[in-house]
């Protein structure tokens, strides 16, 4: 939880701070935002193409509903990062691996990957 | 185990700790950590539901640890360990969950 | 008064029936989910795997059928099973009506060894009962002998039987058991994919419905540019969950095809077949 809160503060601290000092702090969150879009296509990783539409992605899977509107769907960004982590949480026999419980993913690389998807 | 053998492996175990803390992993942790990750793996196994992907990490920790790189070795190990682990919890809860999906 | 009505085993079986329904049951609702989610696919086409789901794949592969990639293996499967041991017997002695039009009576389970036994394992017994060295069972001979007696058994229609023996019942609710089971780091069962998502599309591929899916093994699949069995496939399958493959031929597995083989009753042999 208090992991939330600190990357909540930062996040307000990084936006206050971006309006004054636009280039250092927006190319972090382009990094970022990089990272994350990088995992969610690999293969090897969160491979999200598999089973859902992401707008630039080719060939996408149809099993889970297209990535689009999220903050629409996920008002709060936790409960979208909870459903990456285990979505059997909400679902108990939901196809969507449990990219967080099983360690598909770490911690670092889950955090990245909703921030990209939290952009869609 | 009696008391002074208690000691002894708390002290052993003091000793290791802080080692680890100062200077990295070190052998012992490497072999234990890898230990405890093939115990893991084999309750898995014996379960039936073991992951693939868990003796790649072992046989990854035990060559990292022969090439003396301690701390990679633990944390292959620990990762292989939690996959054990988790496919161990997997089959426990399967083996009710799954009557929820029969067609019907 | 229950109590003194129901004694030992019958006992057990109403107690069983509570939990579990009747293997007849089960068969019926899963083929009423399959027609009632794809109300295009006539009730035979199911044989068809993938192809009866997609029009465009479906003329692809009947031309594909046309000069079937599991042709030499059919020949070598036939000379193989017509070649005698070193002591003379055949394939032949070792099953009903000369292994000749078989295929859809297995899995079986026998009474006698308390297991279930599949055409590849009935191969294997009948060489080692004859001295020979039994085959692998992923590829290879072992495919070519199946293909053939597949072959010979097409247009046939599948006839699983469990009979009235608690441990051939024990054998089915495991496979069934199996088959729904959420298994590998990534935590899919057989049916997430081929029931409850049959007919979506993982990137490209369209996943294959669960009813039909033994009828056409052992097939040549362009994948692997060779023959495999059933057990190979579900080899791949296991791995790309990322779960540990189990030993082909191993109880799991047997128990496995025996119950999606149960689901199958009523479908044509039409083994072996052409797949992606």
């Amino acid at each position: 939880m208090s992991r939330f809160v600190t990357a909540a503060l930062a996040g307000v601290i990084l936006s206050l701070a971006g309006g004054l000092l636009a280039t250092g702090t927006a190319m972090g969150a382009d990094d970022a935002m990089a990272k994350g879009r990088e995992l969610a296509f690999d293969r090897k990783k969160g491979n999200c193409l598999a089973c859902h539409m992401i707008a630039d992605g080719d060939l996408p899977g149809n099993l889970g509903p297209p990535l689009i509107a999220m903050k629409a769907r996920y008002p709060d960004k936790a409960a979208l990062r909870a459903q990456i982590w285990d979505s059997t949480v909400s679902n108990p026999r939901t196809t969507m691996p449990p990219f967080g419980k099983h360690g598909i993913l770490s911690d670092e690389e889950i955090d990245l990957v909703t921030e990209y998807i939290y952009s869609l | 185990m009696n008391i002074r053998k208690q000691a002894s492996v708390s002290v052993a175990v003091l000793l290791l700790a802080t080692g680890t803390a100062l200077a990295g992993a070190g052998t012992a942790d490497a072999d234990a950590a890898i230990a405890a990750a093939e115990a893991a793996r084999k309750a898995a196994a014996e379960a039936k539901f073991e992951w693939n992907t868990t003796a790649p990490l072992i046989e990854e920790a035990k060559a990292a640890a022969a090439a003396g790189d301690f701390d990679k070795a633990v944390d292959l190990a620990t990762k292989a360990k939690f996959q054990g682990d988790a496919a161990v919890a997997q089959a426990k809860h399967e083996a009710e969950a799954w009557k929820g999906a029969v067609i019907r | 008064m229950m109590k003194r009505l129901c004694i030992g085993l019958v006992c057990i079986l109403m107690a069983a029936g509570v939990v579990s329904a009747a293997p007849e049951d089960d068969r019926q609702a899963f083929v009423n989910y399959f027609q009632k989610r794809f109300p295009n696919v006539g009730a035979d086409a199911w044989v068809n795997g993938v192809y009866a789901l997609d029009k465009a794949s479906y003329e692809q592969w009947v031309q594909i059928e046309e000069f079937p990639p599991y042709e030499l293996a059919l020949g070598e499967g036939e000379e193989l099973f017509n070649t005698p041991f070193a002591n003379g017997k055949t394939y032949a002695d070792c099953f009903p009506n000369g292994g000749v039009g078989i295929r859809q009576t297995y899995p079986y389970f026998d009474t006698g060894l308390g297991e279930v036994v599949t055409l590849e394992l009935a191969i294997n017994n009948c060489r080692v009962k004859n001295g020979e060295e039994p085959l692998g069972y992923k590829k290879g001979k072992i495919a070519a002998l199946s293909g053939y007696m597949a072959y010979t058994s097409r247009g046939k229609v599948f006839d699983i039987e469990i009979p009235d023996d608690p441990r051939a019942m024990a054998a089915y609710e495991n496979g069934k058991k199996f088959y729904y089971s959420k298994r590998g780091q990534l935590n899919f069962s057989c049916a997430d994919c081929h029931v409850t998502n049959a007919g979506m599309q993982v990137r490209a591929d369209k996943l294959s419905p669960a009813l039909g899916h033994p009828t056409h093994f052992p097939v040549y699949r362009s994948k692997w540019g060779a023959m495999g069995t059933l057990h190979r496939r579900f080899d791949g399958c296991n791995k790309q969950v990322r779960a540990k493959p189990l030993p082909a031929q191993g109880d799991e597995y047997r128990n496995l095809e025996y119950f999606m083989t149960y689901m199958s009753n009523g479908l044509e042999v039409n083994g072996p077949g052409a797949r992606k």
